[in-house]
């Protein structure tokens, strides 16, 4: 579990984050949203100490964020970024051996070649194994990357049962993980954070698709300028109210026919969201 | 195994070229009293060759063929671990001023002949402008370094910037320089700073040696780290890999490694570039390879250059910069446009 409370973040007088408070559940889909410049990354970059803790704390299971070495952090903490740029011709293959780095010294063993073939088949890029990096398409690129970031924190037992919880703490971190993606792989790379979420791992996105945020996330954080709007379940969160304040538009919700979580079902013109109240369709 | 083959058809091509070189020259040696050579210092008999053709072979062409190997080696993975910490293909150490600041000292000893360097001359000798080459690739590259720290973190953007910079500036100093020279000083100031293998002896191969064989063992050690780098700096660090320390090390080794290099042989251009480039085309970008294999290349290439430098214009000599420069790059240019070529018809 992370545990996040009175967290502030600044960069020379512009203060990214302020007095950020929440929590993020083991075996819980947590997903972070808000406008653009909300925060969302820098809270992402503090909670994995790319940036470091100015004011407040960070715990993960019940230890200070500090207390970890960069060893033991990568051994359980795996990150997806945004950017993804490589200058060096990596083949895929040698580029998800990457994420097994923090296991094998020297040579990698039988077992992380094994996890390699595992994540790379989780996120149908096996096909791209000896394909050069810079040759693939935005979306292969993302999916090869998510990979190397999957084989980071998968171990042997999870091969070999992939439904079982799993014994040890761990976490991953997306940032905008479906950027880029068809429709096909978004689904997909969401289903796989979800499926990870529920062997008990816990999974932090930002994520910038709200109904998609709605449908996967357990749990859903709403950021702007840097402070917490609403934090909980997506039936809590996501309200009219909610969304005006943090995006500044009025919407119809709607819920959704299966899974029951709200829906955005349109963005209403300016002119009539003036005269017209926000209500819940359906439902 | 791929990685097997291209290390053995490299080591192959090397022990070819270290025997041809050894071989060939003024003295012809061939195959048969090469073999009587070696064989009567490991106590065979003495027959099979002319005792000259010893001479030559211990006293001449054995030392400086393995200079022209540590010092292609040295620059070659220097070049290629660089390319890696700068996360481009076209990073080479000469960016971070090594070579300009190496030159710099160099030609102020040479030019000044200030009564301290006379001193230092007389304390030791032959090595007074190796020595002092090699502290001026050190003082330049700190410097570089100390201005692209902001805040503890050395950002690789601006010390590119900052070597450009540096580099400017000692090449300026030592257009000045070169410009008060003396006709003496000038004809050693520019085969120095063409590069040449001939001050090769077993005792300047002894001193530097050392400083050469450790950043060929230490930069492949850092293969794995610099492989997460590629990824960017943060996701090095996701991958446990404390990048501070890294930058530090790559960046002690490649400058001993060239420094060392500038300083006994002069600067020689292009192996730093070329060779982890070329290799790369044949076999992608994984550093657990390209940085041996950079050392195999990188020490076949120059010992090959020096061999051509020696005989092209035998009696004569022609600096060995020269001949690095002026085959590989149409050499390099063919191997781009074909790459050129096959890139765009997948």
């Amino acid at each position: 579990m992370i545990q996040v409370s009175h967290l502030s973040y600044r960069i020379g007088t512009k203060q990214l984050l302020s007095d950020v408070s929440l929590e993020a559940q083991m075996g819980a889909f947590t997903a972070i949203v808000g406008a653009n410049g909300a925060g969302k990354s820098t809270l992402l970059k503090v909670l994995c100490r790319d940036y470091p803790l100015q004011q407040g704390s960070v715990y993960f299971h019940g230890k200070p964020l500090n207390s970890f070495s960069a060893m033991q952090m990568a051994q359980m903490r795996a990150v997806l970024s945004q950017q993804q740029q490589l200058s060096l011709p990596f083949v895929c293959e040698e580029l998800v051996l990457m994420g097994r780095y923090p296991h094998f010294n020297g040579h990698p063993t039988p077992t992380d070649r094994a996890i390699v073939d595992f994540a790379m088949q989780q996120t149908d890029t096996q096909h791209l194994k000896g394909r050069t990096y810079q040759t693939l398409s935005g979306g292969e690129q993302q999916r090869v990357q998510l990979a190397r970031v999957l084989a980071q924190i998968t171990d042997r037992s999870e091969m070999q049962a992939p439904q079982m919880p799993i014994a040890t703490p761990k976490y991953l971190f997306l940032d905008e993980p479906i950027t880029g993606l068809d429709l096909l792989h978004q689904y997909h790379t969401l289903d796989l954070a979800r499926r990870l979420a529920q062997k008990g791992y816990c999974v932090v996105a930002v994520l910038h698709d709200l109904n998609l945020a709605a449908q996967y996330a357990d749990h859903l954080i709403m950021l702007k300028k840097g402070k917490v709007i609403a934090a909980g379940s997506p039936q809590e969160v996501m309200t009219c109210e909610n969304i005006h304040r943090v995006f500044g538009v009025e919407v119809n919700l709607m819920q959704h026919p299966e899974l029951g979580c709200p829906f955005i079902v349109n963005v209403r013109r300016q002119a009539c969201a003036t005269s017209v109240r926000t209500q819940i369709v359906g439902g | 195994m791929k990685q097997t083959l291209i290390i053995s058809v490299l080591i192959a091509l090397l022990l070819a070229v270290v025997v041809c070189s050894v071989c060939i020259g003024a003295v012809a040696i061939s195959g048969r009293e090469l073999l009587a050579i070696v064989s009567y210092r490991f106590g065979g008999e003495a027959a099979g060759f002319e005792p000259q053709q010893e001479a030559v072979f211990w006293i001449i062409r054995l030392p400086r063929v393995l200079l022209g190997v540590l010092v292609g080696a040295s620059l070659a993975v220097a070049g290629a671990s660089m390319q890696g910490l700068f996360r481009n293909p076209l990073a080479d150490p000469g960016l971070i001023g090594v070579s300009a600041g190496a030159s710099l000292f160099a030609v102020v000893m040479i030019v000044l002949e200030i009564k301290v360097f006379t001193a230092l001359s007389g304390l030791l000798g032959f090595y007074a402008l190796s020595v002092f080459a090699f502290g001026g690739a050190v003082i330049t590259t700190l410097t570089v370094y100390r201005l692209s720290k902001t805040g503890g973190k050395a950002v690789v953007a601006t010390m590119l910037l900052a070597g450009i910079a540096i580099n400017a500036l000692a090449g300026a100093l030592t257009g000045l320089l070169t410009y008060t020279a003396t006709d003496a000083q000038l004809r050693s100031i520019v085969f120095w700073g063409l590069g040449s293998l001939g001050g090769a002896s077993w005792e300047s191969v002894a001193a530097v040696a050392p400083f050469m064989l450790l950043p060929m063992i230490a930069l492949p050690r850092l293969s794995k780290a610099l492989n997460a780098l590629a990824l960017g700096e943060s996701e090095a660090a996701y991958l446990g890999i404390n990048v501070k320390s890294l930058k530090r090390q790559v960046i002690l080794w490649a400058t001993m490694a060239v420094g060392t290099s500038v300083a006994v042989a002069g600067t020689i251009g292009f192996i730093g570039l070329v060779i982890p480039h070329l290799l790369r085309l044949f076999a992608g970008a994984d550093h657990k390879l390209i940085l041996p294999a950079s050392v195999l290349l990188g020490a076949a290439v120059l010992t090959a250059s020096d061999l051509i430098s020696r005989t092209a214009v035998a009696p004569s000599e022609l600096p060995i910069g020269i001949i690095t420069a002026m085959l590989g790059t149409p050499f390099f240019l063919w191997i781009l446009i074909k790459e050129k070529h096959r890139m765009t018809t997948i």
